[in-house]
């Protein structure tokens, strides 16, 4: 102990002699400072807690109020009425249904997609990571892009799809401008978008599997379809898990394709929890609801993915101790 | 046997080349459609051959759009370099020292990235309002470190904790402080994860829509704020809409392409499973 103070200050003087420095000086002025392990951690504790736990106890106190900022007279404590509120009304329902919707396809559709992809891939294959850069494309461009993108395919006068369906003979179909048609239409645009995803993840994962399972399979003879079910999907468990609870947290929360292809539109046929928040919140200004809504997006999503968790590794739970 | 896994190459090919037509033909109608001068871009039956003209550029270059730009970027960098300062040395001390209350920590930031932006739009709206932030760089820069510092540390922690930790002890050893065997050993060790990091970062600042569209309408607009404005009520102006797409997508693309080996940890926000 004593001896490696003694080293440190020599070393430091050493130091001090050959290069002087800012953080050097920093460090004589306050010789504990340079060892302080917490002071690693500190900026961004202090910030998270500023800009994390700070805003969510006034979205709390938010939710309890009626706060209209188109009125003069505004933040009056209102306790509960507004979830109660929005519990009797039947647009929260619609919206919390179509969210659930809208989680479920996209999430099954992507994985199943990525899915089947990433066994594509998964073999010796000519080009293979020149498919891999291109498969990707769809996640990485910008979402607002890949919203207005849709949006222009999806178009009666000048879309492709309706080009192409017009072409086979069919009548122009307005996707968006439908109420029976835009939810789906918009799922689609996040299946393509978000597919890249689950293969990225699926791919890795596949990639990482042992072999000697699979020597063992085929040596007893079993098929293709066998195997996959049989071994290959019980062994990716721990990327499939990963790849549904993003993929629900990302579609639970997709609000910039739907913004731009739909805006929630026509009516309320493509308005989603997060898009009913935004209405509210931006276009009537009613605070306190949003923040309402926010807040039971919040716990929804907490407690979805806790049971998504617990359904697919009982084990992990154990694991981090939550 | 030999034939028959010959032809399962050939369906795999086949089906994979369907799918990647898919997924690229969109962005491929956008960037050529940018190109079209303003008659062949709404023109049907699609124009396929056309002579390329900068016509739809030009029209952006005369337009507000520059400022959009600049805005996209000063907000992207002073967020990334302010995350980067805050989150770096965070990543490390998680990586490396045994701290208490550390698993909270861990927990704390994971659920800053799973928390549904639409929980803090409220309160920062209001707040930011109060404090004349709206609007404002520094408002969207502190918006915006919020989810980077937490996406940084994340990354940045894996990439620590891959880094045998014998050379910082030894640097410990040799007398070197807690920062200095950061900078000088631990640091240049992960080089390489940083840029990842940084590239990653800066994209999702400069990607990112919801918190600028009720956040800035003006001053700070940026890009993709900016995009669906060419969707006017009077005309639509698609050829400079897929001009300025292109513009934003372009440097997505080229930094995202660099960095593909780290984009699946930085897209789930580092979690390993392995």
């Amino acid at each position: 102990m004593e001896k490696s103070a003694d080293v440190r200050i020599d070393h430091s003087l050493a130091a001090r002699a050959t290069r002087p420095q800012p953080l050097k000086r920093l460090a004589g002025a306050f010789p504990g400072l340079v060892d302080w392990e917490a002071g690693f951690l500190l900026p961004a504790v202090m910030t998270m807690l500023l800009l994390v736990i700070f805003p969510t106890l006034f979205a709390l106190y938010i939710s309890l109020t009626r706060w209209n900022l188109t009125e003069a007279e505004t933040r009056t404590f209102i306790g509960l009425a507004n979830y109660l509120n929005l519990l009797r009304e039947l647009r929260f329902w619609e919206a919390l249904g179509r969210t659930a919707a809208f989680m479920t396809v996209s999430t099954l559709a992507t994985l199943a997609l990525g899915m089947v992809l990433a066994l594509l891939l998964n073999r010796p294959l000519p080009v293979k990571n020149l498919f891999r850069t291109l498969l990707i494309v769809p996640m990485i461009i910008t979402p607002v892009v890949v919203g207005l993108t849709w949006r222009f395919m999806y178009n009666p006068e000048l879309g492709m799809i309706n080009y192409l369906i017009s072409e086979l003979g069919f009548e122009k179909i307005a996707f968006l401008g439908k109420t029976a048609t835009s939810l789906p239409a918009v799922i689609l645009t996040d299946i393509w978008q978000y597919t890249p995803f689950a293969l990225l993840i699926l791919l890795a994962g596949l990639e990482s599997l042992p072999n000697e399972p699979f020597e063992a399979a085929q040596l007893d003879g079993a098929s293709e379809w066998q195997t996959f079910w049989g071994i290959t999907l019980p062994m990716m468990k721990g990327p499939l898990l990963v790849a549904v609870l993003f993929r629900v947290m990302f579609s639970f929360n997709t609000f910039d394709t739907i913004y731009v292809m739909t805006g929630g539109g026509p009516g309320r046929s493509s308005e989603t929890l997060i898009m009913y928040a935004y209405r509210l919140g931006f276009e009537q200004w009613h605070m306190g609801e949003s923040a309402a809504i926010a807040l039971i997006m919040l716990v929804l999503v907490t407690l979805v993915s806790r049971a998504i968790v617990r359904a697919l590794m009982p084990e992990v739970e154990g694991n981090n101790g939550r | 046997m030999k034939r028959r896994t010959r032809i399962k190459t050939a369906v795999s090919l086949v089906l994979l080349s369907i799918a990647t037509f898919i997924s690229v033909f969109p962005l491929y109608w956008v960037i050529t459609t940018s190109l079209k001068a303003p008659v062949d871009v709404f023109r049907m039956p699609p124009v396929w051959l056309f002579k390329p003209t900068l016509e739809n550029y030009q029209l952006l270059l005369a337009s507000r759009f520059p400022g959009y730009f600049l805005n996209s970027l000063i907000i992207s960098l002073g967020t990334v370099i302010t995350s980067l300062v805050i989150g770096v040395p965070a990543a490390y001390g998680l990586a490396r020292f045994q701290l208490r209350r550390k698993q909270d920590i861990d927990f704390f930031i994971l659920s800053t990235r799973m928390a549904p932006p639409i929980a803090f739009i409220v309160p920062f709206y209001l707040m930011w309002s109060r404090f004349d932030l709206v609007d404002t760089y520094q408002g969207m820069v502190m918006v915006y470190v919020l989810f980077t510092t937490a996406f940084v540390v994340w990354m940045m922690r894996a990439f620590f904790e891959e880094v045998s930790r014998e050379l910082d002890e030894a640097a410990w050893v040799d007398g070197c402080s807690k920062w200095g065997a950061f900078f000088r050993v631990a640091l240049p060790c992960v080089r390489g994860g940083l840029a990842a990091t940084t590239i990653l970062a800066i994209l999702l600042t400069w990607n990112e829509f919801f918190y600028a569209l009720i956040l800035t309408s003006f001053n700070a607009k940026t890009i993709p704020v900016a995009l669906p404005g060419f969707i006017g009520f009077v005309r639509l102006r698609w050829g400079e809409l897929t001009a300025a797409a292109t513009i934003v997508v372009a440097p997505v693309l080229i930094f995202a392409t660099l960095v593909q080996r780290h984009l699946m940890r930085g897209l789930a926000g580092g979690y390993s499973y392995k």
